[in-house]
């Protein structure tokens, strides 16, 4: 549950983040959105962030990944952070984390299901490029059946395209 | 003559949601019979000692209005109030131009039980078409009333009523932190009452899909927080649990025999169509290849399935046979064509087709593929035919939410199904319970 809580924040700053961007979260665009935050964990963490990642806390760099509309490419600033959790997974190698792939409300349940798996594939895919070993990487996808934004807009959707890397999964297993 | 039902339909969601998209569509799907019957319906003699909600001739009215096919008189104008035949006079019928008139008694018998009957008549002849009492519990007034409307709708219009037939559909409420719902798979009459909750998860439930004469369902639960599909019998409950691969386990569609499912399972990496033998779990893939194969759907006939395949580069409806074989793409108007399903009859198929960045129910005409969009909203999803094939329920957004919706193919019935429970998702209506 306290994980869960932390894992709360970190999402909350990524959304906050993608409603500007309507892409990926830059990790300085979401240091600045925790420096307003009322967290103190949150801000302490992200001083660790920006002091390197020797050794990094869990909390100290960005969970999610946000998709254009109808894509599972990777951008430049998902890579960023798809490298930092990488980092974080190779230093902590009986850490497993499972990659949880959405999509927008748009179009049909089933077809957005293989879009989501898509999102989360090509999120593991480049994990394991970055040397992150499978074994600690699972894969799965809701389709549009867990929108973290309600809207019914673009501002919403941009939100919702999303692969989330839940390491609160296995650590509470 | 369906551009004043559209026109009515369009003024209706206006008041309900601002922006919608001011571009005509005209709706051809009907094939000749754009006219309504006029009815007059006169309160049942007795029903006045139940609630609204319960008054047979408000429930017929109801159904038959909201199936596009009935035009309903007001009783206000109404001459007489006969309950039995030897009160009717035809010419006072005849001057309100009612082509039939329905009505009926509801009596105590004494022991709890109540007498139903009606009578429906052919105004222009003189003569009586249709009378059946039935004995019942006063708990089964609304079922009555149901039947009763599926006996003048078979009457008047030669096709079966759908008014006794039940619809599936997923509820999602906002529960705990964001991204966290309550989800309930639910089963209703097709006018959204008597409402039975199959299935309440904390993780998703989707897609929904009936067994031939309505006795199972099979669906897809996160409840073990992977995906797995389940089939479950709904009058007793009782369920198994049918795939639980590596991957993704998705889009169930029963065999029109109720033996095998076909499903979407990603467990070689890729996204593709199976079929299932639920008796001896025996798996057979049917479609090969990198690209999404996803959505399948039985034909009545049971000899093909449709599936949706972005094996173009943008999802598509494609064919095959129930082997596999004779794969052949379908659909080619419009840029995404998706989660096609038969019309019972097997000539349509209903299915989501995006045009302009919105998203429509549709039907395609197998015959002459021709695609017709049925709907203005712009977030329309899972589109099923009534078992009666006259009518298509969709789910789509309506002032903020998700709601279900049904539009008749003859251009004059469009209704919003008023149910509880958050946002409604992946409506699909049951088959007959009973061949006829």
């Amino acid at each position: 549950m306290k994980m869960n809580k932390r894992m709360l924040v970190v999402v909350g700053l990524a959304a906050l983040a993608g409603c500007a961007g309507n892409e990926a979260v830059k990790p300085s665009g979401a240091s600045a959105t925790a420096s307003r935050s009322t967290s103190t964990q949150a801000s302490a963490a992200t001083q660790t962030s920006a002091s390197g990642t020797q050794s990094m806390a869990l909390d100290s760099f960005s969970h999610m990944v946000h998709f254009r509309f109808d894509s599972s490419a990777i951008s430049s600033s998902n890579a960023a952070i798809i490298k930092q959790n990488a980092s974080y997974l190779e230093a902590n190698p009986n850490v497993r984390v499972r990659l949880e792939g959405n999509t927008d409300e748009r179009g049909t349940a089933q077809y957005n299901m293989a879009l989501g798996q898509r999102r989360a594939d090509a999120v593991k895919h480049m994990l394991e490029v970055l040397g992150v070993s499978g074994k600690q990487l699972a894969t799965v996808s809701f389709g549009k059946s867990r929108p973290l934004a309600l809207g019914h807009n673009e501002m919403a959707w941009a939100k919702n395209r999303r692969t989330f890397f839940n390491y609160a999964y296995f650590a509470n297993k | 003559m369906h551009r004043f039902g559209y026109r009515s339909w369009a003024g209706l969601l206006a008041l309900l949601c601002a922006p919608l998209t001011r571009a005509a569509v005209t709706i051809h799907i009907n094939h000749g019979y754009g006219q309504q019957f006029p009815i007059a319906i006169v309160p049942f003699k007795g029903e006045g000692a139940w609630p609204p909600a319960l008054q047979i001739s408000a429930i017929v009215s109801r159904d038959l209005t909201g199936s596009g096919w009935f035009d309903c008189l007001p009783s206000k104008d109404y001459l007489a109030q006969p309950h039995h035949a030897a009160q009717v006079q035809f010419n006072d019928w005849r001057l309100l131009k009612a082509t039939a008139l329905l009505i009926g008694h509801i009596q105590g018998l004494g022991d709890g039980h109540l007498n139903v009957a009606f009578r429906l008549f052919d105004v222009n002849k003189g003569a009586q078409m249709q009378g059946v009492q039935y004995i019942i519990k006063p708990n089964q007034l609304r079922a009555v009333g149901h039947k009763i409307a599926d006996a003048v709708y078979q009457a008047l219009t030669g096709v079966r009523g759908v008014f006794d037939t039940r619809i599936a559909y997923v509820t999602m409420y906002p529960h705990g932190a964001p991204g966290h719902y309550l989800y309930r798979l639910v089963v209703a009459d097709a006018e959204g009452h008597h409402t039975q909750v199959i299935l309440r998860s904390h993780e998703p439930i989707m897609s929904p899909r009936w067994s031939p004469h309505g006795k199972r369902l099979t669906y897809v639960s996160f409840e073990t927080t992977w995906p797995a599909i389940y089939v479950q019998d709904v009058a007793t409950g009782q369920r198994s649990q049918v795939a639980a691969f590596h991957g993704l386990n998705g889009a169930p569609s029963f065999s029109p025999d109720g033996t095998h499912i076909a499903l979407c399972l990603s467990k070689t990496g890729y996204p593709e169509v199976y079929v299932l033998n639920l008796a001896t779990r025996h798996l057979r893939q049917l479609t090969f290849g990198p690209e999404i194969n996803t959505e399948p759907s039985w034909s009545p006939g049971g000899g093909h399935i449709v599936f949706t395949s972005n094996r173009s580069g943008e999802p598509q409806i494609y064919e095959m046979t129930v082997q596999g074989t004779d794969k052949h793409r379908l659909t080619f108007d419009g840029d995404y064509n998706a989660d096609a399903s038969f019309s019972p009859n097997g000539k349509w198929l209903t299915l989501v087709s995006r045009r302009e960045g919105q998203y429509h129910a549709a039907v395609f005409d197998l015959a002459d593929s021709t695609l017709e969009v049925l709907t203005t909203t712009s977030l329309d999803e899972s589109p099923t035919f009534a078992p009666n094939g006259q009518e298509v329920l969709y789910s789509t957004v309506v002032g903020g939410h998700r709601v279900l919706a049904s539009v008749s193919l003859n251009g004059q019935g469009h209704r919003i199904l008023g149910l509880r429970g958050g946002d409604i998702s992946d409506p699909a209506w049951s088959p007959f319970r009973h061949p006829q």
